[in-house]
């Protein structure tokens, strides 16, 4: 693998000048193209003509997916206590080992697969159910309904990110609707349906995780 | 110099194989380009590279440069767009 250095000298296709350049290697913040984030300090080759940023070398690749990485988005949200307590119960059911510290990867696996399989629609009518559920099992023991809420907080990479978008954009909801909604699908499959498909794949995740 | 297929999927492995390779920027860092990113690994492009045949393959000369001819590798629903500056191969695109 030849190794580049800064000052090496090269050629390149500028789309800019729209030609065969001559180029120098230099080291350059390079934003990637999503317009989420920027790997800093990376090697680059320069175009001579137009100084546009023109060829990344396989060197540079370690560094830029560290960056790709680092840009990691802070979702808080503040949601009644009781939706915690049954992720983390659904979480437990799947494994007695998986607890606070896998809900990111539990979210992160149902939002993928809600945006794949586009049952997004679905969201709605699972939350519905599951307050329908909570407010009989309420009734039937006399209780209030209660105003405990608990945060969650979690730092999610850009995929994690996109996906939660994009399950919000087709829902409607809001970010903690839409967490709201999800824990309620998570907890009709796992401990209500008991579905052995969804159970088994969570397996797997928290196996990888763990 | 204008490369045909078995030419250009030699030429490309190779690339991956000795790590002799850049990847096109137009001042940013193409998300679509998964080899640049670190994604997927220049072994697992190479594997999908050799499983390419001649009905896999397209290229056309390069919309502004037409010296450089651009090579198109469509395969299982991967899209793997190069083309060859001596000494080294360039990719454009690596996507899914």
């Amino acid at each position: 693998m030849k190794i580049f250095f800064e000052g090496d000298r090269g050629k390149a296709l500028c789309e800019h000048c729209q030609a065969v350049v001559p180029t120098h290697y230099a080291r350059r913040d390079v934003p990637f193209s999503d317009g989420q984030g920027v790997a800093k300090d990376i090697l680059v080759g320069v175009c001579a003509r137009c100084d546009g940023v023109v060829a990344i070398p396989s060197q540079s690749t370690p560094a830029i997916r560290e960056a790709r990485k680092q840009q990691l988005k802070s979702i808080e949200a503040r949601l009644p206590a009781v939706y915690l307590d049954v992720l983390d119960a659904a979480m437990h059911a799947v494994s007695n080992e998986a607890g606070a510290n896998l809900r990111k990867l539990f979210l992160a696996h149902y939002f993928q697969q809600l945006v794949q399989a586009q049952q997004c629609e679905q969201l709605h009518a699972a939350h519905q159910t599951f307050l329908q559920a909570l407010d009989e099992q309420r009734e039937q023991r006399g209780l209030a309904r209660s105003n405990v809420t608990r945060r969650l907080s979690m730092k999610v990479n850009p995929y994690m990110a996109e996906d939660m978008l994009a399950l919000q954009q087709h829902t409607e909801m809001n970010q903690t609707e839409l967490l709201k909604a999800v824990i309620a699908r998570i907890q009709a499959d796992v401990l209500e349906n008991r579905d052995q498909e969804v159970i088994r794949a969570l397996q797997r995740l928290a196996r990888l995780a763990l | 110099m204008k490369f045909g297929f078995r030419e250009a999927q030699r030429a490309v492995i190779a690339a991956l194989e000795s790590g002799e390779y850049q990847h096109v920027s137009r001042r940013d860092i193409d998300v679509k380009n998964l080899l640049a990113t670190g994604e997927v690994s220049a072994g697992e492009v190479a594997e999908v590279v050799r499983s390419c045949r001649g009905i896999h393959h397209a290229s056309t000369p390069h919309h502004a440069v037409s010296a450089i001819e651009v090579h198109v590798l469509k395969r299982d629903g991967w899209y793997i767009k190069f083309f060859f500056i001596e000494p080294d191969t360039w990719f454009i695109s690596v996507h899914q």
